[in-house]
C-alpha cells in the first residue's frame, strides 16, 4: 500500500495513492499507520481523495488507526468521493469518524480545534 | 450452477488469492455499468460482491490459494445476479449482526465481519445454499420499476 505522507504543524497528512483499499492491503495499510502512531503521530489527517474503493477490510483498518490513537490523538478524514462516503453511511461510521469536504479542510479543523484546546480558560 | 436462458451471463473465475480479487471488482464495475444503476449502486454492489468473494478465500478456503472462486455474473431484463460458488468449508449461517453499536464506545467499533452486513444491506436478495460439493451465493439486485432496461437487453431487443 503505497502513501504520500507530509506534515503540516502538528499534522500527518496521509495520502493512500493507491486506487483501492482493500482486504489485500489493509493489512499493510494498517501496520504502517500503527507504526506512525507509535511514533507519535497523533493528529492524522486522512486524504482519501484518490481512493476509489474501500471494503470493509480497508474500513476495519481505519477503525483500527482511531483505537490505535484512543483518547491521546485524534484523526480526521477528508476527500471521500460520494462512492466511498456510502460505505461509512451504510457502517453507520459516519457517525464516529469526523470528515470533511477535502484534506486541506480537515487539517484546519483539526489545527483549529488542537489551538482551542491549548488556550487559557 | 442454474441460469435463465433469458439472462446473459459471464462466468470469472479467480484463484483463492486476496491479490485476484481487485479483478473482480473491476469487472463487475464494467458490466455494472451496462445496467441501470446510478454510481453509487454501482459501487455498493461491486462492494457487495467483492465482500462474498473475500468471505470465500478467507472463511471457505482459509485463506490458502490454489483453489476457485466462481463468480456468474447474469444480467436480467429486470435485475443483476452473482452467483459466487466455492468448494469450500460451508458457513452455518448468512445471518448478519446488526451494526448497533454505540459510536462513541472506541473500544467496541467492529473492525471485521461487516461483509455480511454490507451485502444484506445492500443486494434485494441474498441467498446461501450447498449444491454437490459446493458453496452457493446467490446475490441479487433489482433495477428501479421505472428504469431503462440493460443497454444489453435494449440491443437485443430493438
Amino acid at each position: 500500500m503505497d502513501m504520500e505522507e507530509r506534515v503540516v504543524g502538528e499534522v500527518l497528512v496521509v495520502r493512500p495513492v493507491g486506487k483501492r483499499i482493500d482486504a489485500s492491503g489493509s493489512a499493510d495499510f494498517k501496520g504502517k499507520m500503527v507504526d506512525r502512531i507509535n511514533r507519535g503521530r497523533n493528529l492524522i489527517v486522512l486524504d482519501l481523495s484518490d481512493v476509489d474503493f474501500i471494503d470493509s477490510s480497508g474500513l476495519g483498518a481505519i477503525v483500527s488507526m482511531l483505537k490505535t490513537l484512543g483518547k491521546k490523538g485524534e484523526l480526521r478524514i477528508g476527500g471521500l468521493k460520494e462512492t466511498v462516503d456510502s460505505l461509512f453511511r451504510l457502517t453507520r461510521m459516519d457517525r464516529v469518524f469526523r470528515i470533511h469536504p477535502s484534506a486541506e479542510e480537515a487539517v484546519l479543523a483539526l489545527a483549529a480545534a488542537k489551538s482551542m484546546a491549548k488556550a487559557p480558560a | 450452477m442454474t441460469h435463465a436462458k433469458s439472462a446473459k451471463s459471464i462466468k470469472l473465475v479467480i484463484d483463492s488469492n486476496l491479490e485476484m480479487v481487485f479483478l473482480v471488482g473491476l469487472a463487475v464495475k464494467a458490466l455494472c455499468s451496462h445496467a441501470p444503476l446510478s454510481e453509487v449502486a454501482v459501487y455498493q454492489v461491486e462492494l457487495s460482491v467483492i465482500e462474498a468473494v473475500n468471505n470465500a478465500i478467507k472463511h471457505a478456503y482459509g485463506n490458502e490459494k490454489g483453489h476457485e472462486v466462481e463468480i456468474w455474473v447474469s444480467l436480467h431484463v429486470d435485475r443483476l445476479t452473482f452467483q459466487i460458488g466455492d468448494s469450500g468449508r460451508s458457513m452455518n449461517e448468512i445471518h448478519a449482526p446488526a451494526m448497533d453499536y454505540d459510536p462513541g464506545d472506541l473500544e467496541a467499533l467492529p473492525e471485521s465481519g461487516m461483509g455480511l452486513y454490507i451485502m444484506q444491506s445492500v443486494m434485494d436478495r441474498v441467498e446461501y445454499h450447498r449444491r454437490g460439493e459446493r458453496n452457493v451465493l446467490t446475490l441479487s439486485k433489482f433495477f428501479e420499476k421505472n428504469s431503462e432496461p440493460p443497454l444489453a437487453e435494449a440491443r437485443s431487443n430493438p
